[in-house]
């Protein structure tokens, strides 16, 4: 009888038992879970004002050495560099293909984007304009040299002693020039 | 005593309800809060060192003098004053300036349009172009063409000049 009852008793603490340990299990739980979050909301905050300075230093290194901008320049400057035309290369060039300025003499020059040159000149004999067409004919950065019209500028005693002319040639910078005279020609 | 327990276990539906679900939940979400910083402050990591990175390849001299060539602004004044530089030192004299903004459409970048007239010595022409080439600014022009007069023997030149130059931005 006495062990009927002791049994009893014994089976009585088991749901006490479970109910203690799911209490404290949940006290505990809950504990945990304030306790994480409060780690959490720490971590959260350095890690904001971590990022806060770094995007401090991104500006700061930005704004000191001007990156962004620099390298844009740099950028631009090689396409620009490829782009500009250096003009005094292209009069310099024609100088050397002309050089005795006496026999003839430009009284005009252009050169548009497209290498086409367009000059309007002074010989001072006719056979000074047809050597112009020799001189152009002879370089290897001109071609194509083309007078559209010989007239004469001024008459002496014997007739015509100055002759102008136009005339228009391609020039082609990507070859070597020969420097020339019209005694070679 | 089985009271107390059954008291215990009725405190645990407010405790449920009110901290451990809400808290576990918030805790998850603080948790992919900070899985999100992280990668962040991973990526800012990455872009601090390629700038770093980028900072002393800058070093480089191919870097020096590249904003003055191609500033990020037009820089009108500056513009003005090397070309008055340039037409002096190179005994061209200049008569008048007018200014365009525009955009180039091969380099895709603002331009600054300048048309001005020169006149000076005939032999001084390549020297001028040569200034203008070499300038601390980048400048170009699209063509050019020249006049030619003697005055006491002296070949002068006469000369409308179309010149460009580049910028980042159309600003001033």
């Amino acid at each position: 009888m006495n062990q009927n009852q002791h049994q009893t008793t014994d089976n009585k603490k088991w749901p006490n038992l479970i109910a203690a340990a799911f209490v404290l299990i949940s006290v505990g739980a809950a504990a945990f879970l304030g306790w994480q979050s409060f780690q959490l909301t720490q971590s959260e905050q350095e890690l904001k004002l971590a990022i806060d300075n770094q995007k401090a230093s991104l500006i700061v290194l930005k704004e000191r050495e001007k990156i962004g901008e620099k390298m844009k320049a740099a950028e631009l400057l090689n396409k620009a560099k490829t782009y500009r035309k250096d003009w005094s290369v292209v009069l310099k060039d024609i100088n050397q293909v002309f050089p005795k300025r006496g026999e003839i003499k430009f009284n005009g020059v252009s050169v548009d984007a497209s290498n086409s040159v367009s000059v309007q000149g002074t010989a001072a004999d006719i056979s000074n304009a047809a050597q112009f067409l020799s001189l152009v004919k002879n370089s290897d950065k001109m071609k194509n040299a083309f007078i559209s019209d010989i007239r004469p500028a001024s008459s002496g005693d014997n007739g015509p002693i100055n002759y102008n002319f136009s005339a228009t040639f391609d020039y082609d910078p990507n070859t070597q020039t020969k420097a020339l005279t019209t005694d070679e020609s | 005593m089985k009271k107390i327990w059954i008291y215990a276990l009725l405190l645990l539906i407010p405790l449920y309800g009110f901290w451990i679900v809400p808290q576990n939940k918030a805790v998850k979400a603080q948790q992919e809060d900070i899985a999100v910083l992280q990668a962040e402050t991973e990526d800012y990591k990455v872009k601090i060192k390629q700038l770093s990175d980028l900072s002393k390849l800058l070093e480089n001299p191919v870097y020096d003098g590249v904003l003055e060539r191609i500033p990020t602004t037009l820089e009108q004044g500056m513009v003005i004053l090397i070309l008055q530089r340039i037409t002096e030192s190179t005994g061209f004299v200049f008569e008048s300036l007018s200014f365009s903004r525009g955009q180039n459409a091969t380099l895709e970048t603002s331009t600054m349009n300048v048309n001005f007239s020169i006149r000076g010595r005939e032999d001084k022409f390549v020297n001028f172009l040569e200034a203008i080439e070499k300038s601390p600014r980048f400048m170009g022009m699209e063509s050019f063409a020249y006049s030619v007069q003697t005055v006491n023997g002296i070949d002068i030149i006469n000369m409308s000049v179309p010149l460009y130059t580049f910028a980042q931005s159309n600003e001033n």
